[in-house]
């Protein structure tokens, strides 16, 4: 029981986190706590938060996947130069998820069959795909999307944007999956201990194709969410996921180890980086020193959580 | 021999998570005697050495140094009063080559006062001292290139060097041939007569009765008596180890063999066994005894659908079966408890519960949603019928005992009903209570009816419990026999390849 | 061993060999003007920066570990070289400025991973994405001019008919070629990947090693950060993008691996030779600049895919998993 208790010690501070930023932001800027505001900043946390989802598996078998970003943008444009050559709505989206679910799979492929290094595997298909995204735009800017594109990112249920109500769909889809199904499962034993999980007749190399394949989605899916909202898709959308999304993943607990984690403490880590943006603009802080803040948040969260881990055992 | 201990340690307790691993031990050595400290694997040998080099910290107890109490913080502690040893585990830097593994921080500097490493020195000196075993290595090779003798050589050579007034060797012989054991032997005699105290610490008790002096015998963690060499007998010997005579061990109830569950012809794995022929049948155990390297482990890794299989028929119960993969095997009703539960068996920092349906998740769960308190009750079912003790099965596994973390591992392997399970050491590191358990379950398993083959380097535990035996000796099999056929001395003589034609170059 | 010597000695000749090989072939036909003297001193010239913060990046994963940071600090130092300069410092003082600022951007890295015990590409990436701020702040995200003669000489300039680019690269690699191999610091780097346990017991601060490790990456980033400053004549924080990649690329491309310390910064000429022919062949050629960031990436992530086979094939060592 006592144990039990111990290992909710991690949650619980990360959650004291997030209200703590947020007493700290009403009491410093009174435009914070509201509903505007309050919605803005789940909005903004839903991309991050997307991204992580598949981060989340392909980090819980000890992987990483440092093309993200680089997917994204591709998708985005990918989609952005379709829809303006004129192809009906649903056919660009599809092509668009495919190609990054392609990158992810060939991801997956170099890691699980070829057995690179996933790191130098990723961030070798990170530099393909933004060199596939510079070819399609020949460094430009393409806006102006259909509305009915646009309502993905922009449009409301009720009071509620759609952005939140796809991501909060996908988080709980993600969620079932990773802990409540067979193979969801087996990704955790994989990142636990590969050769013990190869000996008690997991497939290995399939499990390691398929996270990285979601990977390759989700951040395609994201990519999509962005242009929709922006109403633009540029070279450079994807950059600033690569270092938040690992961020949100290690800040919500899982070990870049490998099986142990979960996708709802990646919803409060990328909340959370979310929350320093916003407190930061709301502050009226320039953008450039953005970068620099969150840097350091980050280490400093990633190391508390490292302290929190080692206490809790 | 002089009579003043140069080392001692007077009641070292160490407790690690789940095992008392020392409890109240007791040892000391002098200059110019080799003194020996054998006990069963997981008796504390390695933890009490550990500790005289440095490595680990004792919770309690004191460690006296020619009679002043020293603290030993670290190997270097150790090393500045003359104490040096040669680890269980790796200690070479492998991309480093023989002479830089040599001296390694006390590299010969080519000028004063500049930080130059002078590299011919280093080598000739390096050379002078592996020629003192009479070994001729390019020095310049990295020690990755070396074969598990040599590099054990050149460990021990490293340690030599230093010229150590204490030498702790922990099973310095396990990974050397025959010629290169009589060699450390002569050095070891060498030291000894120019007043080197001598840790040494075996499980052969030839070995042992060729260079030791006393022995200290440990079992469980807790000390059993030191008594010179010349003393005691053997038996004597086994049972301060054991603490029973051996006959009482093994649970053996009546079994009935029936049909035939698994069959090798003319099977052969890569880097494994060549044109093994082999049959195990429902309802019996059948042993693999060889030495360490004689192909054991790469036969069943061969059959679980590892290790490629060059050539040869693997029979399932009269069907013919390629093997591809584990998941195949497991789907054959195949299991394999591997040597290494830590590394192949166990997912450490998952709890029991995920431990113990790792390879059974889908025939549980066979639509794919897990349900996680079905897995729960399962995970309790094993640990009431295995008598695993664990506060919860919600305990993550590395905080059990290692006998307790091995009955996770059968526990998984017994859900995954299979009718064919291949137990590679299965008491390999875990105390004696446990073992009988593990015994039993075997035993009751081949009585259920099914099929059981076990590799073990226990002679006894394999005369034992097999009710027929295969030798394998330079990844072939030489000999088989009935249980009531075999005794200690024929399989011995066979795993070392005496009376089997094959020319012999291990020990 | 025995499978080596029954493949023969060909086989062992990596594939980034051929592959160089094979660019040098093709690029004598399709652009004349690759095999002339003046563009094989243009391919030296683009390697000296490449080589000296790749081997800096080599020290690091030798030890099992992962520099990402290097591009943004070359950015940074820059920055920093160009602002001492607009300030009114004297050269010498501003070069100073800037190897110190990436001097200690590196031991922020090493302090990160080896005390406060953070995974080294976390720790790289954020302390990198920070030294990225500060030059985007210091600079509100413009270009400097940075015009200093002496600046300028490191490019411009030549000694003894040698370009000044070149003779500091090669100086550079001397240099870790005696820290490397001639000095018990080069032993501690590959033992810290391949065995720190061993080196520990020896009595080795392990920790000390490692900072050291990241300091003269960052400072070697620093050193290609001048350089990078000097050719484009000012200083930009997002000058130098992208570099880690082709630093870590030329790393594993060369032969060292994240494994045991496998490896060695000779090795890494290899793996810098390669990228900067590749892209050199690629202007002379006239392929568009567009069409080279992906096609760097595919060839460079296809070698290291050869590689990893061909490793496997020699070492024979297709263990289970």
């Amino acid at each position: 029981m006592n144990r039990n208790v111990r290992a909710l010690i991690a949650p619980i501070f990360r959650l004291t986190f997030v209200a703590a930023l947020c007493i700290a932001l009403t009491i410093m800027n009174e435009n914070f706590l509201t509903w505007t505001n309050i919605i803005n900043v789940l909005r903004q946390a839903t991309l991050l938060v997307i991204v992580g989802l598949g981060l989340t598996a392909v980090i819980l078998t000890a992987g990483i996947d440092l093309s993200v970003g680089g997917v994204l943008a591709l998708v985005g444009c990918t989609t952005a130069q379709l829809l303006k050559s004129g192809l009906p709505i649903p056919v660009a989206v599809l092509i668009g998820l495919a190609v990054g679910t392609a990158v992810g799979f060939l991801n997956g492929v170099m890691v699980g069959v070829i057995k690179l290094p996933p790191f130098v595997a990723t961030y070798g298909a990170k530099w393909i795909a933004e060199g596939l995204a510079l070819l399609l735009m020949q460094g430009q800017i393409i806006f102006g999307f259909p509305s009915s594109y646009r309502w993905v990112g922009v449009g409301y249920v009720g009071p509620i944007p759609v952005p939140i109500i796809l991501t909060a769909i996908l988080v709980l889809a993600f969620d079932f999956f990773l802990t409540k199904t067979v193979v969801g499962r087996d990704i955790y034993a994989l990142g636990s201990n590969r050769d013990a999980a190869y000996y008690s007749g997991v497939s290995v190399c399939k499990i390691t194709i398929l996270v990285y394949t979601l990977s390759g989605l989700t951040a395609g899916i994201a990519g999509l969410l962005m242009t929709a909202r922006l109403d633009a898709a540029e070279l450079g959308m994807g950059e600033p996921f690569l270092m938040q999304g690992i961020a949100s993943v290690v800040m919500g607990g899982t070990s870049l180890l490998g099986g142990e984690g979960r996708v709802t403490g990646t919803v409060i880590g990328a909340i959370i980086l979310t929350l320093v943006v916003n407190g930061l603009n709301l502050m009226g802080v320039p953008a450039l020193w953005h970068q620099i803040v969150l840097g350091a948040v980050i280490l400093t969260a990633v190391f508390i959580d490292l302290q929190m881990k080692k206490w809790a055992n | 021999m002089s009579s003043q201990p140069i080392l001692e340690a007077r009641g070292i307790v160490k407790q690690f998570p789940g095992v008392r691993a020392l409890d109240g031990v007791n040892f000391d050595v002098r200059p110019g005697e080799v003194h020996v400290l054998i006990g069963e694997n997981g008796a504390g040998k390695s933890t009490l050495s550990k500790i005289l080099m440095g490595v680990i910290a004792a919770d309690e107890g004191e460690i006296l140094f020619e009679g002043r109490p020293i603290r030993l913080r670290s190997p270097l502690d150790a090393r500045q009063h003359g104490i040096g040893g040669v680890y269980q585990e790796f200690m070479l830097v492998p991309w480093l080559n023989v002479a830089q593994n040599i001296f390694l921080n006390r590299e010969p500097r080519r000028w004063k006062g500049l930080p130059f490493v002078d590299h011919r020195r280093m080598h000739e000196e390096s050379r002078e001292i592996l020629s003192a075993f009479g070994l001729e290595v390019d020095t310049r090779l990295p020690v990755k290139h070396l074969d598990t003798a040599l590099q054990q050589m050149v460990e021990i050579s490293k340690v030599l060097s230093t010229s150590p007034r204490v030498l702790v060797l922990d099973e310095p012989t396990a990974m050397l041939t025959d010629r290169e054991v009589s060699r450390l032997f002569e050095r070891i005699e060498e030291l000894r007569r120019q007043g080197v105290a001598i840790v040494y610490i075996s499980h052969r008790l030839q070995e042992i009765r060729k260079i030791g002096d006393r022995v200290t015998v440990l079992r469980d963690g807790r000390y059993v008596g030191t008594v010179n060499i010349r003393d005691v007998s053997d038996d004597q010997l086994v049972e301060m180890m054991v603490g029973r005579s051996i006959s009482q061990m093994y649970p053996r109830s009546r079994r009935a063999p029936g049909a035939e569950a698994l069959r090798l012809q003319g099977f052969s794995v890569k880097g494994g066994p060549q044109e093994a022929d082999f049959v195990v049948r429902y309802g019996e155990i059948v042993g693999l005894a060889g030495l360490v390297g004689a192909g054991r482990t790469e036969l069943v890794r061969g059959i679980f659908g590892i290790d490629p299989i060059q050539k040869g028929e693997l029979l399932i119960d009269g069907r013919k079966v390629t093997p591809r993969s584990p998941n195949q095997m497991i789907q054959l009703g195949v299991g394999l408890l591997s040597e290494d539960r830590k590394r192949f068996g166990l997912a450490l920092k998952s709890p029991v519960h995920w431990n113990t349906v790792m390879a059974s998740l889908r025939r549980h769960f066979p639509r794919g949603v897990v349900r996680e308190r079905k897995v729960q009750s399962i995970a309790r079912e094993y640990v009431e019928k295995l008598r695993i003790v664990t506060p919860s099965v919600l305990r993550q596994v590395r905080y059990l005992s290692g006998g307790n973390q091995q009955k996770v591992v059968m526990a998984k392997w017994l859900d995954t009903k299979a009718k064919i399970l291949i137990f590679d050491e299965p008491t390999r590191g875990i105390d004696v209570g446990a073992k009988a358990e593990v015994h039993a379950l075997m035993d009751q398993l081949a009585q259920e009816g099914n099929a059981i083959i076990m590799i073990s380097s226990d002679l006894p535990e394999v005369l034992g419990m097999s009710d027929r035996i295969y030798v394998l000796f330079q990844k072939r099999i030489v000999g088989e026999f009935k249980h009531g056929e075999a005794n200690q001395e024929k399989i011995a003589s066979l795993m070392l390849g005496i009376g089997t034609g094959v020319k012999t170059n291990a020990s | 061993m025995q499978v080596k010597t029954l493949l023969g000695q060909w086989r062992q000749i990596p594939p980034a060999i051929w592959i160089v090989v094979l660019m040098c072939l093709i690029y004598g036909k399709v652009a004349p003007g690759f095999f002339t003297l003046s563009n094989l001193t243009n391919v030296a010239m683009q390697a000296a920066p490449l080589l000296i913060v790749a081997v800096g990046v080599t020290t690091v994963i030798l030890t099992e570990g992962i520099d990402l940071s290097v591009g943004f600090i070359m950015g940074l130092v820059s920055v920093v070289v160009s602002l001492l300069l607009k300030a009114g410092l004297g050269i010498w003082w501003a070069m100073l400025g800037g190897l110190g600022a990436g001097f200690l951007c590196g031991l922020t890295n090493g302090v990160m991973v080896a005390s406060v015990g953070l995974p080294p590409f976390i720790a790289t990436l954020g302390v990198g994405s920070m030294a990225y701020g500060v030059g985007l702040v210091l600079t509100e995200g413009q270009s400097i001019q940075a015009l200093d003669p002496v600046l300028l000489f490191l490019t411009n300039g030549s000694l003894a008919g040698v370009n000044m680019s070149i003779i500091l690269a090669a100086a550079v690699f001397g240099i870790c070629w005696l820290l490397m191999y001639e000095t018990a610091f080069g032993r501690n780097v590959i033992s810290l990947g391949g065995n720190p346990e061993a080196l520990r017991v020896v009595g080795v601060n392990t920790r000390r090693v490692s900072i050291l490790v990241y300091g003269v990456s960052g400072l070697l980033a620093a050193v290609a950060g001048l350089l990078v400053a000097s050719r484009t004549g000012s200083g930009y924080a997002a000058a130098a993008m992208g570099w880690d990649f082709d630093a870590i690329g030329a790393t594993i491309i060369g032969g060292t691996s994240f494994e045991e310390g496998k490896g060695g910064i000779g090795k890494t000429v290899l793996g810098v030779l390669l990228i900067s022919i590749l892209r050199n062949g690629l202007n002379v050629a006239g392929v568009h600049n567009m069409y080279q960031f992906a096609l760097i990436g595919l060839v460079v992530l296809g070698t290291i895919v050869l590689d990893v086979r061909f490793r496997q094939t020699v070492e024979g060592g297709l263990k289970a998993q």
